[in-house]
């Protein structure tokens, strides 16, 4: 009787594989299996490091949070006064330049948001989240 | 499958016909409603809890638990795939499995929570089905668990974001009570085997 | 068999059931709020149903943007009050979704997510609004698509350069869209240039960037 919830048990299995494998199929061009860093979405401090002079910092963060303390040589781009300070970030811009934007910790949602109108509205490419956000940075450099 | 030697063993004649007063025969197809009721609700949780990883269903939820009926339906006439990696990167915030195998998890889990229940619906490949979902329900648990006990602070995923915001002790009572409904009807399904009841259609 | 059954279904209700003194007439509000406005506010409104009073540990908000406010921070049995959120909108656009985490001294539910979505009305929608041509390429005229929000009408558009170094024309697309074509006299100097967009008959200002930009350095 054990071999038989078994035998169940595995039919089943190998019944889920296939639209599991249908959608993982779907969606291999919208998530990396490689690392949790989606190709087109998250770096994380050292990956950022890594890129070296490429970077631009961008504090997604409110002003009174970036005048207090921000990533050295970061350009303040916030959703407060975005119209105003988006001019500003792409004077500095340049193709071939990385954008990683930051804001307050992992849970914070205004670096996803800053990209997302990056990407869409100004539509550059190689514009990533920092993981983690400042605090990641200022775990990491502090 | 291999019932044959069942076939040596004396039968026991539980038919609701055998006995002689109706009393007794009622509250035995009571018993067997109320066992089949809770299949389907446990294959109604597990339905409902694929289905919230493989499709967009925050808004719906949200009005649903508005009372607003209207913004549902008009929700559910929206419905769209969820976005990929926000199951997997709930498994993966456990910080147990490796980032490969987080997303190999996210795409197969709904699934195999789906053909569970629905063999608990239908009652195919009943037993294999229930003994699938009981081990992932331990599963989950024990994950919550750990991660309570390490102190992560994490959006189990269980049910879709719709569960982020449980506390611990109610993510622990319902997966428990879950898993306890799991388990009795296991041995139920099983013990009828044993003995052989008609109704079993395995 | 009948009493293991009765003490599932007992268990189920409990546990599922948990209930919380504190009641909230709506955990998720939306607003739409006008085009002008600089704020959306939302009233959370809830009333203690329970027997001992309950404590406010902590209420915030998932951005910088949402403030959120009690009226007091102990809420007596059978009282009533409310929780104020207010949604500093900026420059946002589109659908914002912004969360109020409250905690409380309760024995069960101590945490409630309250939701505040707001649709924000966006008059033009500019995409790309930023071009560029890199130092030496060809000064091909590049197109900005202008879409006209759903809640909105707008029969003509006016742009405007801030430099001469850019031309734009703007051409009606129909079917409350425009284009605007930007060319550069060259692709010489790095230079930029502001292209003001403004629907006819109204106050209301959008920006659009043109630049000639650095050619990358080969990597």
């Amino acid at each position: 009787m054990k071999s038989s919830i078994l035998r169940q048990a595995v039919i089943l299995a190998l019944f889920a594989l296939l639209p599991a494998a249908g959608e993982a199929i779907y969606f291999r061009d919208k998530i990396s299996w490689r690392s949790a860093i989606a190709p087109s979405e998250m770096v994380t401090v050292e990956q950022a490091r890594g890129l070296g002079d490429t970077v631009i910092w961008v504090d997604a963060r409110p002003d009174e949070e970036f005048a207090s303390d921000h990533v050295p040589g970061a350009i303040l781009l916030n959703e407060d006064r975005w119209n105003e300070l988006l001019p500003q970030f792409l004077a500095v811009w340049s193709p071939g330049k990385k954008v990683v934007v930051y804001c307050s910790s992992l849970s914070c949602n205004a670096s996803r948001e800053v990209v997302r109108r990056l990407r869409k509205e100004a539509q550059l490419s190689d514009v990533f989240v920092l993981e983690g956000g400042w605090e990641a940075w200022l775990k990491k450099n502090r | 499958m291999k019932e044959t030697s069942n076939v040596q063993r004396p039968m026991l004649n539980t038919e609701p016909a055998a006995y002689p007063t109706l009393g007794v025969g009622r509250s035995s197809n009571i018993v067997r409603f109320l066992w089949r009721t809770l299949g389907l609700v446990v294959a109604a949780i597990f339905i409902f809890a694929g289905l919230t990883k493989i499709l967009d269903l925050d808004h719906l939820i949200a009005d649903l638990q508005q009372l607003q009926f209207a913004n549902a339906l008009a929700d559910l006439r929206n419905v769209s795939l969820a976005k990929p990696g926000e199951f997997a990167r709930d498994i993966d915030n456990f910080k147990i499995l490796p980032w490969p195998v987080s997303v190999a998890l996210a795409f197969y889990v709904p699934w195999l929570e789906i053909f569970c229940a629905l063999g608990l619906v239908f009652r195919f490949l009943y037993r294999g089905a229930l003994s699938i979902l009981s081990a992932s329900i331990v599963v989950f648990t024990l994950a919550i668990i750990a991660a309570k006990v390490r102190g992560l602070d994490i959006t189990c995923g269980c049910f879709g974001h719709a569960s982020q915001h449980w506390s611990f002790p109610s993510h622990l009572a319902t997966n428990l009570t879950i898993l306890v409904a799991l388990v009795a009807l296991l041995f139920k399904a099983t013990s009828e085997i044993r003995r052989q009841i008609p109704f079993n259609s395995r | 068999m009948k009493t293991p059954i009765l003490a599932f279904t007992l268990s189920m209700i409990m546990c599922l059931g948990a209930r919380a003194q504190l009641k909230w007439e709506q955990t998720t509000i939306e607003l739409r709020p006008a085009p002008n406005d600089k704020q959306a506010i939302g009233h959370f409104k809830y009333e203690n149903t329970g027997k001992t009073p309950i404590h406010f540990k902590s209420v915030h908000a998932s951005c910088g943007c949402t403030t959120a406010q009690t009226q007091k921070e102990e809420v007596p049995p059978g009282d009533k009050g409310e929780i104020t959120a207010t949604f500093n909108i900026g420059d946002r656009t589109g659908s914002q979704v912004k969360t109020v985490t409250v905690e409380t001294d309760e024995a069960t539910n101590q945490k409630t997510v309250l939701t505040l979505k707001a649709e924000i009305p966006q008059q033009l929608e500019i995409t790309p609004n930023f071009v560029f041509w890199k130092q030496g390429d060809k000064p091909d005229t590049k197109t900005i698509n202008v879409k006209v929000g759903k809640d909105f009408t707008v029969k003509h558009i006016k742009v405007t350069s801030s430099t001469p170094d850019f031309e734009a024309k703007v051409e009606e697309a129909g079917k409350g869209e425009f284009k605007i074509d930007v060319k550069p006299q060259d692709t010489n100097k790095v230079v930029a240039s502001m292209l003001t967009i403004q629907p006819e008959d109204s106050q209301k200002v959008f920006y659009a960037t043109a630049r000639i930009t650095n050619a990358p350095q080969v990597q």
